[in-house]
């Protein structure tokens, strides 16, 4: 059991609080709070509001991972003795379900999996109380609208007195621009409780709320995605990383969060969701 | 409001409040002093100028309070007073026990000749002649206190608290007043700079007194403060003395003479680059320093010369103040200024704030130290205004600055402080996950024995913490040194109530779906997200799975037949916790009629469909396994999947003779 699987046990015991709760604990815990956040937000454990500053565990629920076997990851709240009741219940003979032991990820939350009859998951779910969903993942993609200037930003000037540098796409970089021009493009502005990202472009400044959308209405000649059809797995750039209901659909396909480095790399994507995720970003999948 | 338009009646009010605030049962003391009086006018829209004439205006006409009388009026104001009936307001005589209180401030600082130092002082307040000896009336004082300490005990229940008084004052009657004052004029003074150094902020948990005690410039307290500070006999009362003068505390610094010192508060614009200054005063300042002026507006800013800072470098900066002996400072910056984004709740403002030291994340360091800036080169950032040599470095991390910049001693956090844990509820924590003690800079470098529930648990030394126990379910109380500091906590396997999940969920359907991210409130039947479950569920497809090693073929309702073998599990989901033991595989279900497997005469109907046409490859096996095949439906009637079987067969003839 690691930092974040005590938060998460934190978290689905208190319920719902505040970011400053979050954040202590996180602290307190030895976690960065927003990127911990993240990764419990991406596989399906919390959720987070951001305006009123809170947030609540996401009620326990199973899903059937594809390609796995038949395999069912089990995600949301994690109340102490959850784990024990599932292992219970899985041994007790009256359904063929497996639970596996937990495996670890280095910045998350151990994985919670199963294997079993696909017809037994249903009834295997309902006598814990727990929801069971099959493709959510694939289904949650399907649902969202396609990012564009009008439906993933406000038109909204930054405040002057707060610093702020512009992402140079040659160089791949955020930094100041020429003294006094302000190019289009993606800015990053320095607010109080978090970087703030804008779109510039045309003389109007686009403030940019969810701010995973920026490099991907700003910046249309970089290339962040990239699909790897054999090894059936969606890079993306770590500088642009995916918005945060794409981000999750791509996890839930194993459960684990994206392989860290220079690429985010999410394992058992399947060319369709990959197109899915890229139309959504408004790109063609050609292109990655 | 005009010095003449305040009444007793709303003198006695501002007092009480500014005096004695609603705390129950806390032992409290009539401190009033100068700035009391000072803070009471504020709350009836006097100036500091006016606010004692009128105080003393308007207790001087109430009780007739004139040479001949002196204080005698005050027998028949108490009289009244004493035989009404419970519950009764404001005591009439509150706001003279605050003049009577006020005098003994005033006294010398370590006066002996208590009764021939108080008396003149008290005549002068009131504007009576200069005479030796007691003043008529004021014998009533050892009836008035009592009386103002049964009101409060009786009456009000000890809300506003219990007032202490000695049991037998010396001198007689002058001791009462002398009893309410712990810190004299000069004492205050003292006092604004532990506040400015030590107590910017209340600190829950932590006995100001003790704090007091380990402060480095107690010395500078009068003796009488001194004693009555460091002697535990008078405990209570220098607490609620201490409570009382920070309640009145303006932010300021009393340097002496009623000279006030305001300290400045410093920001950092860029775009262009600018720096701001602002201060606690509630007053409009008029700044003037060398040539340059700016008119400072309560809660405003007013914009620095460059040249500040430099002046500031090595010593403390004064900038005056037009039309007043007060006066602004700007303390030693050095040649590197840290700031970091702040954000102030209340007004909304946020912005880059000067701070003395550097907590989490990273500071925006503004330096002309060749040193520092060779160092952070890659931190450099380029903003308009910003004079030569000053640099600004973004993002540097606090462990990186060197250790000058890097400072414990910061009023705004607190000397001792219970954080962190695994809390589910207010000073409540789960299991395993015990909350830590942490000390800030402590005055005396002397490390402070923790004890938890009357067990020693370590040593806390300045700027470290200590883990406090959460083996068990249990509640505990730590007590920190000689109670300077002192918490209870609780210990539980689970919060008292159980948890609600799903209180925040993405509504898809909200017009800026893009924009925000989960909310509590939602349209009704909107789409909704909330961790993995997507609502309304569209039903999806479900692979199918084979337990059985053998191969498969399955054909499609166009009547295609595709072969499917075992495969190897993913790479993806080879971790070492998992042993595979039971033969699982899956195919995915493309619009699949029919699965079967030869090798093992398994026939399963996937879906119910008249299939018009079977490829050769279907039809080859459908002939091959023929009437042998045990057959099922997958969810139905097997007698019905039979009867849809012989038909295949009866079409897989047809296409073979075809």
């Amino acid at each position: 059991m690691n930092a974040f699987d005590t938060l998460l046990r934190w978290a689905s015991e208190v319920g719902s609080s505040s970011w400053q709760c979050w954040g202590d604990t996180a602290h307190y815990l030895g976690l960065e709070p927003s990127g911990a956040a993240r990764a419990l937000s991406d596989l399906g454990h919390v959720e987070f509001d951001w305006v009123a500053n809170r947030f609540a565990a996401a009620p326990p629920t199973a899903i059937l991972l594809p390609r796995s076997s038949g395999c069912i990851l089990i995600t949301g709240a994690r109340p102490g003795g959850l784990r024990k009741r599932i292992e219970a219940l899985a041994t007790n003979g009256e359904f063929d379900v497996e639970v596996y032991p937990e495996i670890a990820q280095t910045a998350g939350p151990a994985t919670w999996l199963a294997e079993g009859r696909l017809d037994d998951f249903g009834a295997f779910c309902g006598e814990l109380g727990i929801a069971y969903a099959v493709q959510s993942g694939r289904q949650l993609v399907g649902e969202l609208a396609v990012a564009n200037i009008q439906t993933a930003a406000l038109r909204e000037h930054p405040h002057d007195r707060l610093p702020r540098d512009w992402f140079d796409e040659s160089r791949r970089t955020f930094g100041p621009p020429a003294r006094t021009a302000t190019p289009d493009g993606w800015w990053r502005v320095h607010e109080a409780r978090r970087k703030a990202y804008y779109v510039y472009k045309s003389g109007e400044w686009y403030r940019v709320p969810v701010r995973e959308y920026a490099p991907y209405l700003a910046c249309r000649a970089s290339t962040f995605l990239c699909y790897n059809e054999s090894a059936k797995t969606l890079s993306v750039d770590s500088l642009a990383p995916l918005p945060p209901l794409l981000a999750r659909a791509a996890t839930l396909q194993s459960g684990r969060l994206p392989l860290r480095g220079e690429w985010l790399g999410y394992v058992n994507v399947d060319g369709d969701l990959a197109e899915a995720i890229a139309s959504r970003l408004g790109l063609p999948f050609q292109g990655i | 409001m005009h010095a003449d338009n305040c009444s007793i009646d709303d003198w006695n009010e501002a007092l009480l409040e500014e005096l004695l605030p609603i705390q129950l049962a806390a032992p409290v003391l009539l401190a009033c002093d100068d700035e009391t009086v000072r803070a009471a006018g504020q709350r009836l829209g006097l100036s500091p100028a006016l606010a004692l004439e009128s105080l003393l205006a308007a207790v001087k006409a109430a009780h007739h309070v004139v040479n001949h009388t002196g204080l005698g009026d005050l027998s028949r104001a108490s009289g009244r007073f004493r035989i009404a009936s419970c519950p009764r307001g404001t005591p009439p005589f509150f706001a003279v026990l605050c003049v009577v209180v006020l005098a003994a401030s005033r006294m010398c600082p370590d006066g002996d000749r208590a009764t021939s130092a108080y008396y003149p002082i008290l005549r002068d307040l009131l504007g009576l002649t200069k005479e030796q000896g007691a003043i008529e009336g004021f014998s009533d004082v050892e009836l008035l206190f009592p009386l103002l300490r049964e009101w409060l005990h009786v009456d009000l229940k000890c809300a506003r608290g219990h007032l202490a008084l000695p049991d037998q004052p010396t001198p007689r009657f002058v001791g009462y007043p002398i009893s309410q004052t712990v810190f004299r004029q000069r004492d205050r003074e003292v006092l604004t700079t532990f506040f400015s150094e030590r107590i910017a902020r209340p600190h829950e948990g932590i006995d100001n007194l003790r704090l007091l005690r380990r402060w480095g410039g107690r010395h500078q307290l009068t003796r009488h403060a001194l004693d009555m500070v460091m002697g535990d006999a008078f405990a209570d009362r220098v607490r609620a003395a201490i409570s009382g003068a920070y309640r009145s505390w303006d932010g300021s610094i009393l340097e002496g003479d009623g000279r006030r010192s305001w300290v400045a508060r410093l920001t950092l614009q860029t775009n262009p680059a600018r720096i701001l200054v602002s201060s606690a005063s509630k007053d409009e300042l008029h700044l003037i320093w060398r040539d340059w002026s700016a008119l400072l507006y309560a809660g405003g800013v007013a914009e620095l010369p460059w040249s500040a800072l430099d002046a500031a470098a090595t010593t403390p900066l004064t900038i005056a103040i037009d039309g007043s002996d007060d006066t602004m400072q700007i303390p030693t910056l050095g040649m590197s200024v840290l700031f970091q984004v702040r954000e102030d709740q209340a007004s909304g403002w946020s912005g880059l704030s000067r701070v003395r030291s550097v907590d989490d994340g990273a500071a925006w360091v503004l330096t002309r130290e060749p040193v520092l800036i060779s160092r952070h080169q890659a931190s450099i950032t380029e903003t308009a205004g910003l004079p030569a040599p000053w640099k600004l470095l973004f993002g540097v991390r606090g462990d990186l600055l060197p250790m000058e910049l890097r400072s414990l001693a910061d009023a705004e956090a607190a000397p001792i402080s219970v954080e962190g844990g695994l809390a589910v509820e207010r000073r409540t924590y789960l299991v395993g996950g015990g909350p830590r003690l942490v000390a800030g800079k402590l005055d005396e470098d002397v490390p402070l024995a923790v004890s938890v529930d009357g067990v020693g648990v370590g040593m806390l030394y300045s700027g470290r913490g200590i883990t406090l126990p959460a083996e068990t379910p249990a509640r505990h109380q730590v007590v920190v040194a000689d109670r300077l500091y002192v918490c209870d906590y609780e210990v539980v396997s689970k919060p008292g109530s159980s948890p609600q999940y799903g209180e925040l969920r993405y509504d898809l359907d909200h017009p800026s779906a893009l924009m925000r991210g989960a909310t509590a409130d939602r349209q009704a039947n909107a789409r909704t997200v909330c961790g993995a479950a997507v609502e309304p569920v569209h039903a999806q497809c479900v692979p199918i799975m084979r337990s059985s090693s053998q191969p498969v073929l399955t054909i499609s309702s166009s009547g295609v037949g595709a072969w499917h073998h075992l495969t190897a599990r993913p790479p993806w989901l080879n971790f070492p916790e998992l042993k595979h033991t039971a033969v699982r595989w899956e195919i995915a279900d493309d619009d699949t009629a029919w699965v079967i497997c030869p090798n093992i005469m398994q026939v399963i109907q996937w879906r119910l469909i008249q299939l018009s046409h079977l490829d050769a490859a279907a039809a080859d096996v459908v002939l091959m396994v023929a009437e042998h095949a045990a057959v099922e439906a997958r969810d139905g009637d097997d007698r019905v999947a039979r009867a849809a079987w012989a038909s295949l067969w009866e079409l897989a003839i047809e296409e073979a003779s075809d």
